[in-house]
């Protein structure tokens, strides 16, 4: 029997918080106090969408931002993730926390759901603040296409920290997780960048949900066969 | 004693790639009773602990905590409810207060009345006016003593501490060996590694020194002089490790 099948999952008592919900407050807590990884991922997408300002002239080339402008939303939202991802685990090394964590009587999955629901707040917060700048930059009209934006957001963002955070939870034990983790990232979700660059371009140029639905249901599939993966290897990821 | 083990472990082995660390170590701890175990550097003490924490498995052998192998898997949440353990490393987060701390890690083990329960042990580790300081402005003292009050904040049966007096001062170590001497009394099992041979004899009921992969000396503290302890560490600490 495998033994994710063999392991007793334990459900915290009815009266207890979830695990997984206070590994997420403590970690956002800690973000709170310090906001290193949020201003880090601000100020370096803030430099992505002013370098591509400048960059491309778009009007010159006959070109709008809906043509090349997903592209560089992505960009900015994929990079700058991988600050915080790799921040996550990185914390949890520091006084080998990590360890402790593996002790708790919890499921290991608490800790990969605490973990990513972190990073996706984290990934979501930093492009509350992006969007709207990329929206000043780049000329666009953010209110027009706020809802169906935010969707492709949102399920491409949880798709990306999903497998962000497994990956970033199995690079931390080796010496050069910075290097590992976007090595390790990148490759892996291609998919969800391309689903999601699609479905953005297409919502930039106003196209009703219909027409990009499929791949805002690709991009969650996506997501969440990385989250159930993560759910039941993440036992063999905190072990020693 | 005739009262079964809270913890004991059969035939102990663990290596490391090609290097045996334990070999077929046998040990049996009681509820109530304290071992300090002693060793050099490199003779496995911490990996013992580990093994005992859950936090490794042995390669060979078993170890059990009331009869229940460690190395259960449907058990190991339960096993875990009722071990603490105090690592090299405090194991917190260096951000948050003391208070945070403690709260983060009675939540995760579902400790009833957590305020009250943290605020004893910050009395108990006298950190009582600093709970609210960050972790990162204390000393190391002050850090090796939120460590063993995150280790005992579930209030485990059975008390890991691997090397518990390193960076304590004077008064900080006094009052760590009463705390030792504390916990036996009620009812808890507690082992915990040290190079402090004196402190260690002090506090414990029972004194050991791992030589070799296992336990070269093992005996109770009533029939131990520390000189004896002394000759007998010179003699077998640093054999084969």
């Amino acid at each position: 029997m495998p033994r994710w099948l063999a392991a007793g999952r334990e459900v915290a008592p009815l009266n207890a918080t979830p695990p997984a919900l206070v590994i997420c407050v403590k970690d956002l807590q800690q973000e709170l106090k310090t906001r290193e990884s949020f201003t880090a991922a601000f100020f370096f997408a803030l430099l992505v969408q002013l370098v591509f300002s400048f960059a491309f002239d778009f009007q010159s080339l006959g070109l709008g931002f809906q043509d090349v402008g997903a592209g560089v939303l992505w960009i900015t939202l994929t990079f700058s993730s991988i600050l915080s991802l790799q921040n996550s685990f990185v914390i949890e090394r520091e006084k080998n926390c990590l360890a402790a964590l593996a002790l708790c009587p919890c499921d290991p999955s608490s800790v990969f759901l605490g973990k990513f629901l972190a990073n996706l707040i984290f990934v979501l917060a930093v492009q509350a603040f992006v969007l709207p700048i990329s929206a000043l930059f780049f000329g666009y009209d953010l209110a027009a296409v706020a809802l169906p934006l935010s969707l492709v957001v949102v399920v491409n963002a949880a798709g990306f920290s999903a497998l962000g955070t497994l990956f970033a939870a199995i690079s931390v034990r080796t010496r050069r997780s910075e290097l590992l983790l976007p090595l390790l990232l990148f490759p892996a979700a291609t998919p969800v960048v391309i689903w999601g660059v699609k479905a953005t371009r297409l919502c930039l140029a106003g196209r009703g949900l219909e027409a990009y639905e499929y791949l805002v249901g690709l991009s969650a599939c996506f997501g969440a066969i990385f989250a159930v993966a993560g759910v039941l290897l993440f036992d063999y990821v905190l072990e020693e | 004693m005739s009262a079964p083990s809270l913890v004991s472990t059969r035939n102990l082995e663990f290596r490391f790639g090609a290097r045996p660390v334990l070999r077929g170590l046998n040990l049996d701890l009681h509820r109530g009773e304290s071992l300090a175990v002693f060793g050099s550097n490199g003779a496995g003490k911490t990996t013992l602990l580990r093994i005992l924490a859950t936090l490794l498995r042995p390669t060979g052998g078993e170890a059990f905590l009331d009869e229940v192998p460690l190395s259960a898997r449907a058990q190991r949440s339960h096993l875990r409810r009722r071990i603490g353990f105090l690592s090299h490393q405090s194991m917190l987060y260096e951000r948050l207060t003391a208070r945070q701390n403690l709260h983060f890690y009675a939540r995760m083990y579902g400790v009833d009345n957590r305020a009250r329960r943290c605020a004893e042990l910050l009395e108990m580790v006298e950190l009582g006016g600093r709970e609210d300081d960050p972790v990162e402005e204390f000393s190391k003292g002050m850090q090796q003593r939120l460590a063993l009050a995150r280790a005992l904040v579930h209030d485990p049966e059975l008390v890991l501490l691997d090397e518990p007096f390193s960076g304590l001062d004077p008064r900080a170590s006094s009052r760590l060996g009463t705390l030792l001497q504390d916990l036996p009394r009620r009812g808890k099992a507690v082992l915990f590694t040290s190079h402090h041979l004196e402190m260690g004899l002090g506090v414990a009921h029972r004194v050991a020194i791992l030589s070799g992969g296992s336990f070269a000396f093992d005996s109770p503290r009533e029939s131990t002089s520390l000189e004896g302890l002394v000759a007998a560490y010179a003699s077998l600490a640093g054999r084969g490790a």
